[in-house]
């Protein structure tokens, strides 16, 4: 038997398998989409997972699955709606259960003329792999010219590979000897004892084997997903898929393949060129621009540092040449350092940039891209025609001279010698703008000289390598190797690592930052700072004189308490340090008020500039007052902090309803989270107490301050996580929150972590780079919590962010439950799109709480196969809730694909942490049902639901309002019999048995002589011959029998006019109908006769 | 042969019509088919002739109930107009209004053949 994909593990060392670790762990979070959802009815398919490293593992029940393989079954599944039962075993055996029909698929089978017609393969191939030859390092002779591999002994694995082989030698005429073996151990035991020169092997075999090296790829082939040959309905859906899958993501299976078996370059031999320069040199000079930061710089001794003295040696480390030794010389400008690679004073320039063609003009190639980032253009004021007319220019940065010359080509460029002058130009006006590297901009412009500075992203990007003399090939592609083997990522940190250094702040800064505010409050601090002084000045000589008089007392003790001055003295030193820490405090506060102060600031302006638009200026006030409360509640915590050191602070508990404040809290800093280009998740876990009695004020305080750290410490197209856990609290009347704020952001040392919830005794002053302005916020958030009986705590670690867990106790607030019946949406099925699992899962528990069932996707296009599934299958949803912002599909088309098949009944709910009043037209029309802004909480989610669903209930109570008439016996007048055969099927419909008189006469007759009780009610049409209605029913009612004469008679007419109801009323009849019958009124009309 | 769907273009509202009969379609257009034969419809051809308001009312008004019920609205606003007119015994030409009723009659006639 030949088995294409067999025992891989072999070959596999310690490289691979942390390659495993890190796609099993990046995996397990998409994998939940199957392994947590609701079962829904699909059909469910049998497939053989054999264990096979990288390409298919965890083949055991219950282990987390990954590989390519599992990966692909998952991408058909959400096109035929496929589940997954995985049977497990080796190869052997499961290819056996495929020929017997246990299982429905395998996957990993090459095409085999003698399998045909023992199992089918679709249309279309699921993989393919490529098969090299590998040869020993020290053979240099034995190259990818086919002379060369004459006369070689050639060892392969007894499979699909060696017809292969033997075509490759064929084909190019290659005499050698082909050893076949059975199994792989003894064919790399023959190639490591040098039994065999030429290792024939499936992709990249050399794996972690040293001295083995890729020659060249002699073939590939093929695999397929093979489907039992007795189920063609399964073939047919898998080549159904297949097709769609081409055509919908024609490089799915190329970026697959690049993800499970990337290209691993340092397996491959030297080419000629590098072999050539490394036996030629033993040392390498890096060239390197100084005050070019993160890129390269000159530390005070005048070393190397930024990017480039971490990126060399790594670099020469990965592609095991350590020993080259390396030295590097430091350049102010740029054409000095190309003018000495020209000399040859260094072999390498870093960075180099501003475009190829500048370079090739520079006589450099330039390497492979080490970043690529958008550059940002730096302006004063408003963006206009004449920002771009004059550029200041760096005349040491050459790249950014390139660079402006390719995007502007008409700007009149002015020079300067730094970009600190460049960037004081545009301050002044000298010129329109500058541009700066976008990696650099973010941190440069944080300096608050810079603060009135605006940054607009260019659509060009900068590419920023290595520069090598042209013609030094061979450096040149080991440079590119390197870069290869170390990955954007490794990049991409080492930068934010150096940015750092872009940033000083200091405390004329911080002055600077704060004048404007002083200038608002400055009355206000004022006399707190008196207050403070006074005060101290009062402790202070309460101090002193306690001092003076034990000094007195101990010169009376005739200094026998020399420990108990000691002590007093020590004290002094407290409360002067209390005093210094003090100030600190005052300068500090105005970091927190600047966050609410700036959401004052934009959102006025904003409304000013929608000031025609009533409805949206509204919206802006209503943030504005939410800003400007906590503002004012930020300054009362000036004088808070002074009551917490005395301990006088008190805790105001009122009713809150929690939502409100958490979605107040996210209005807050959603400009900042925007502004930064972060993502802000928000959601909850089983939270079933909404209404609850804390501190609104103090609580959002503690929050905020949290999140607004968050937010300031967390890099550009970082995350920021807020979960709001309710956790249950045995105490009758009370429940606890958790709060936990995390983020992916710069994260704090071991030893500021120590001291960060401690008031008034930090060593690190607010100066310190990149740890500005925290600390004392923390404190205060720390004694509020304290206040209220909680707990707060952080865990960190730089480099990786950090996260807060604050718990609070708190009382349910009383007797506030909703009022909306849900009991329609009990056993109906839910369906739940959201690209945040954790919203998802909190969703779906919700919606289980008011008894529906739910099911859940990441993926919006998912989203749109289960609807479609469900809606097949008879058993559809009956509520979407859809994400607005999902990155495969986004949630207007989703809806708009849903509501395509689903038609207008259901509700569907979208899902959104955004203002949705610039999209509501659309959506609406995209068939929208209703917005809910996350965190979704179950108060808004009942509401949500209610709305569309208590038209539908109130439709369908009064439809379902079943008369059931069985027994009674009504007497129909009606002389048309058209007319009378309408009426009997109505009445009978209801359980009436039913006579017909045609004419009044007849009526009266009937009702004269039929037994007591028979007729229950008579139904007298007016316009009849011989006897009218009026003058039947005038009949009836003066009957001998009173029984019989106060029977229940309703007239019919044609006519729904008062008179004809008052005349009706008037002849005794007890109503009115009209035709043609309305069967409800009618229904309901009988009903009231015969009850009463 | 009348079905629903004839019905529908020819303005009846069906899914009314069809609620009163329970959603038996059979016992529905049976009824169709007896309402084209209505005597009504001749007797208050004749009335009008012969200039007999109050039997062309009772002609006119039992046909309203009838088409009313079976939800043939086309037919039942003509009727309606008639019925009106002649609740008032207004002296007025009424054959143009007869004449559209009886024409969409034999239309429907026509159908059901």
């Amino acid at each position: 038997m030949n088995i294409l994909k067999k025992n891989r593990r072999v070959f596999a060392g310690a490289r691979l398998l942390s390659v495993a670790v890190c796609l099993a762990l990046l995996l397990s979070a998409t994998l939940p989409v199957l392994a947590f959802a609701q079962p829904i009815r699909s059909k469910t398919v049998r497939v053989g997972y054999y264990e096979n490293e990288v390409f298919q593992e965890g083949a055991k029940s219950g282990s987390v699955k990954t590989g390519y393989a599992y990966e692909y079954y998952l991408k058909i599944a959400e096109y035929t709606g496929w589940r997954y039962e995985y049977v497990y075993g080796s190869f052997a055996d499961l290819y056996q259960k495929l020929l017997d029909g246990e299982i429905d698929f395998l996957a990993g089978l090459a095409y085999k003329e003698e399998r045909d017609g023992l199992i089918a393969y679709p249309e279309k191939r699921m993989g393919h792999e490529t098969y090299n030859l590998i040869k020993h390092a020290p053979d240099v002779g034995i190259t990818a010219d086919p002379a060369t591999q004459n006369g070689l002994t050639f060892g392969v694995l007894n499979s699909a590979v060696e017809g292969v082989l033997e075509s490759y030698l064929y084909s190019n005429g290659i005499d050698a000897t082909v050893k076949v073996f059975d199994d792989y151990d003894p064919l790399f035991t023959a190639f490591d004892q040098n039994q065999i020169n030429i290792l024939a092997a499936e992709d990249d075999g050399v794996y972690s084997r040293n001295r083995a090296e890729v020659l060249c790829s002699f073939g590939e082939c093929d695999y397929y997903l093979c489907v039992n040959i007795n189920r063609e309905d399964l073939l047919a859906e898998l080549n159904t898929a297949q097709r769609l899958l081409e055509s919908e993501e024609p490089n799915y299976l190329n970026t697959l393949n690049n993800k499970y078996y990337p290209v691993k370059i340092s397996s491959r031999t030297f080419s000629e060129p590098e072999r050539e320069w490394l036996d030629e040199h033993d040392s390498l000079t890096v060239g390197y621009l100084t005050n070019f930061l993160p890129y390269s710089d000159a530390d005070q001794d005048g070393k190397v540092s930024g990017m480039v003295s971490d990126l060399m040696p790594a670099l020469l480390r990965k592609l095991s040449i350590p020993e080259l030794s390396v030295s590097y010389q430091g350049y102010d400008n740029y054409d000095e350092m190309i003018a000495d690679m020209g000399e040859g004073v260094i072999d390498v320039a870093f960075p180099v940039g501003g475009g190829l063609y500048y370079c090739e003009e520079n006589g450099i190639y330039q390497s492979q891209p080490v970043t690529t980032i958008l550059t940002d253009l730096v302006y004063l004021g408003e963006y206009d025609g004449n920002t771009e007319k004059s550029v200041a220019v760096n005349e040491n940065n050459r790249m950014q001279y390139y660079y402006v010359r390719a995007a502007f080509p008409k700007a009149e460029i002015k020079y300067y010698p730094t970009i600190d002058d460049c960037l004081n130009a545009v301050l002044t006006g000298e010129v329109g703008c500058t541009v700066l590297n976008g990696i650099r901009s973010l941190e440069y412009l944080k300096n608050s000289k810079y603060k009135k500075l605006s940054l607009r992203q260019l659509p060009y990007s900068d590419d920023k390598g290595f520069g090598v003399e042209i013609g030094n090939e061979g450096l040149l592609k080991l440079i590119n190797r390197g870069i290869g083997i170390l990955g954007a990522e490794y990049f991409q940190n080492l930068a934010y690592r150096y940015t750092e250094g872009l940033y000083h702040y200091t405390f004329t800064d911080m002055l600077r930052d704060y004048m404007p505010l002083f200038v608002v409050l400055i009355i206000g601090i004022a006399a707190l700072i008196i207050f403070f002084l006074i005060r101290n000045a009062i402790r202070k000589r309460n101090e002193l004189c306690n001092q003076e008089k034990s000094r007195l007392e101990l010169e009376e003790k005739n200094k026998e308490l020399a420990e108990s001055q000691k002590a007093l003295s020590d004290a002094l030193i407290a409360a002067e340090n209390a005093n210094r820490a003090k100030t600190a405090f005052l300068n500090n506060m105005s970091h927190d008020i600047r966050t609410p102060m700036n959401a004052i600031v934009g959102f006025t302006a904003m409304a000013a500039t929608h000031i025609d638009n009533k409805q949206q200026v509204q919206d802006y006030l209503s943030k504005i007052s939410v800003s400007s409360r906590h503002l004012l509640s930020l300054i009362n915590d000036v004088l808070d902090m002074s009551r917490i050191e005395s301990g006088k602070m008190k805790i105001d508990e009122t009713e809150i309803h929690l939502p409100d404040l958490i979605h107040d809290l996210r209005t807050i800093i959603q400009s900042n989270v925007k502004a930064k280009q972060l993502e802000l998740f928000i959601d909850t876990q089983d939270v079933k107490n909404e209404d609850i009695v804390a501190d609104k004020l103090r609580l959002s305080q503690v929050l905020l301050n949290i999140l607004t750290n968050a937010v300031k410490f967390t890099p550009s197209g970082g995350t920021i996580s807020f979960r709001v856990i309710e956790k249950p609290c045995d105490a009758a009347g009370m429940t606890a929150f958790e709060f936990r704020i995390k983020d992916n952001g710069i994260g704090m040392s071991e030893e500021f972590l120590e001291t960060i919830f401690e008031a008034f005794s930090r060593e690190r002053n607010t100066t310190v780079s990149g740890i500005q302005g925290t600390g004392l916020g923390m404190a205060i958030a720390k004694n509020i919590v304290d206040l209220m009986g909680g707990k707060i705590s952080v865990t960190s670690q730089v480099g990786k962010g950090s996260e807060f867990v604050v718990d609070i106790p708190c009382k349910i607030a009383g007797g506030q439950s909703d009022s909306f019946d849900l009991e329609k949406l009990r056993g109906l099925r839910a369906l739940v799109a959201d690209d945040d699992t954790n919203s998802c899962l909190s969703i779906c528990s919700m919606l289980r709480d008011i008894g529906m069932h739910p099911d859940w996707t990441n993926y919006g296009k998912e989203a749109v196969i289960r609807a479609k599934e469900a809606f097949d299958q008879g058993d559809k949803f009956r509520v979407y809730i859809i994400d607005w912002l999902m990155p495969d599909l986004n949630g207007i088309e989703t809806v708009r694909r849903i509501r395509s098949v689903i038609g207008d009944d259901d509700p569907i709910i979208v899902l959104t942490a955004y203002d949705w009043s610039d999209i509501e037209i659309e959506a609406r029309e995209a068939g929208v049902t209703g917005f809910v802004s996350k965190p979704l909480f179950m108060s808004e989610l009942k509401s949500a639901l209610a709305e569309p669903f208590h038209m539908i209930a109130a439709q369908e109570e009064q439809e379902d309002e079943k008369f059931d008439f069985s027994g009674r016996r009504i007497l129909l007048a009606e002389d048309n019999e058209l007319n009378s055969m309408i009426a009997v099927s109505i009445l009978e419909g209801v359980g009436f048995s039913v006579d017909v008189a045609e004419n009044g006469e007849e009526a009266v007759r009937m009702v004269k002589d039929a037994d007591e009780g028979c007729y229950d009610a008579v139904l007298m049409d007016i316009q009849m011959p011989v006897m009218d209605g009026y003058e039947a029913a005038g009949l009836i009612r003066l009957l001998d029998d009173k029984k019989k004469a106060n029977i229940p008679i309703i007239a019919v007419t044609a006519n729904a006019f008062e008179e004809d109801r008052k005349e009706a009323l008037q002849a005794g009849m007890n109503g009115h109908l009209a035709k043609p019958y309305d069967i409800p009124e009618m229904l309901k009309l009988l009903n009231e006769v015969l009850q009463s | 042969m009348v079905t629903i769907d004839k019905l529908n273009d020819f303005g009846a509202d069906t899914a009314e019509g069809l609620a009163r009969c329970y959603g038996n379609e059979a016992l529905y257009l049976r009824l169709i088919g007896m309402v084209v034969k209505e005597d009504n419809f001749d007797k208050l051809k004749d009335a009008i002739e012969k200039n007999d308001l109050d039997g062309a009312f009772e002609a006119a008004h039992a046909l309203k109930g009838v088409l009313g019920n079976l939800s043939l609205t086309p037919m039942y606003e003509k009727s309606s107009e008639i019925t009106e007119h002649l609740r008032v015994r207004r002296e007025m030409d009424y054959t143009p209004l007869l004449k559209d009723l009886l024409d969409k009659r034999d239309e429907l006639k026509a159908m059901c053949d």
